[in-house]
């Protein structure tokens, strides 16, 4: 709980300084250069965080680390995989995975 | 039975996770097209950071370890207390898929590596061990070739059965094995061997003939 207090912290004040988050990657983004290198490196720990309630929280540290495009990415990826698979298997942590993930692109695009 | 595969890197760094979301893709489709083939509920596989969040009665996690417990192995998957788990020994990207791909069809033919078919252990990958296909894998846009291993069909078990017998067609008849393949066999009375294809058995193999605990399923670090 206490880190991630500290990390919402950190996060807003990132926000504060930063303005707006960048607008989402769009696919063909995803495919190029340092992006492509930080979404790929990211997929274990965006598949992680998309499993839990408190997904939005830590995909929020993971883009203020990463930073949001790379995220955004890795998340794309990972829901389309994770839909694909829950649909294939009816496996409950996958279709976790992909609801949580297209709830926040959702937020994304909403708020873009 | 309903399970899932969780896959996550605890080598030092050996390997980068990018190889292995790459090579757990691979064996996600692999193991769709191998569920089929046995008629066995599919398992998804999936790359993780980490195994803390996740439900371990039904998410069985196989580890990129560094060192590996069992004597000559470069990956095994077994079950303790009801834990399914296994893990892979971390070597070059191509063997280290390899096993993967080896540990995760025979964790889904077998979960917990007690299952015989007669008096031959159901261990769909060891028969045809050294052969693998390459398998190409695309994330974000970029596509690998990930080195896949072949596997026995049900039709290997069954001394009447038909062809093919094995995913890449190789074998000609059942309870048969590549050059380099083996088998784990039991007599009547229970004991256990292991049967190797060829005569030219990797140094050191012996010793893995007798595992002290229960029947691990195994990928011998003397195969390519």
């Amino acid at each position: 709980m206490f880190r991630r207090l500290v990390t919402l912290l950190a996060l807003a004040g990132a926000a504060g300084c930063a303005g707006r988050a960048p607008p989402p990657a769009h696919a063909g983004g995803c495919t190029e250069g340092a992006v492509h290198r930080g979404a790929l490196g990211l997929l274990g720990d965006v598949a992680v965080a998309l499993v839990g309630a408190d997904y939005d929280a830590q995909l929020a540290a993971l883009a203020a680390k990463s930073g949001e495009p790379a995220v955004t990415c890795a998340v794309q990826e990972m829901t389309d995989e994770a839909t694909k698979k829950a649909d294939r298997t009816s496996d409950p942590i996958e279709a976790s995975r992909a609801a949580h993930g297209r709830a926040w692109l959702a937020a994304r695009k909403g708020g873009a | 039975v309903r399970g899932s595969i969780a896959v996550v890197n605890w080598s030092d760094g050996r390997i980068d996770d990018a190889a292995l979301a790459f090579a757990s893709a691979a064996c996600d489709d692999q193991l769709a097209e191998c569920a089929r083939a046995w008629g066995l509920d599919p398992w998804p596989v999936t790359f993780v950071s980490s195994t803390d969040s996740l439900p371990l009665a039904t998410t069985h996690v196989m580890a990129v370890v560094d060192t590996i417990d069992v004597a000559g192995a470069a990956g095994y998957h077994n079950a303790a207390n009801g834990v399914i788990y296994g893990k892979v020994l971390v070597r070059s990207v191509s063997q280290t898929g390899m096993t993967l791909s080896h540990e995760c069809v025979e964790m889904l033919v077998d979960p917990d590596a007690q299952a015989w078919r007669g008096l031959v252990a159901l261990e769909a990958c060891d028969p045809v061990e050294p052969d693998g296909y390459p398998y190409p894998t695309t994330i974000l846009g970029e596509t690998r070739r990930i080195q896949l291993s072949n596997y026995v069909l049900p039709s290997w078990f069954d001394p009447a059965g038909k062809p093919p017998f094995d995913r890449l067609g190789k074998l000609s008849a059942p309870l048969t094995s590549s050059p380099g393949g083996y088998q784990i066999v039991r007599d009547e009375q229970g004991n256990t061997s292991t049967v190797f294809a060829s005569r030219d058995i990797p140094a050191g193999l012996a010793a893995k003939r007798a595992i002290p605990f229960s029947r691990v399923s195994r990928r011998l670090a003397g195969a390519r």
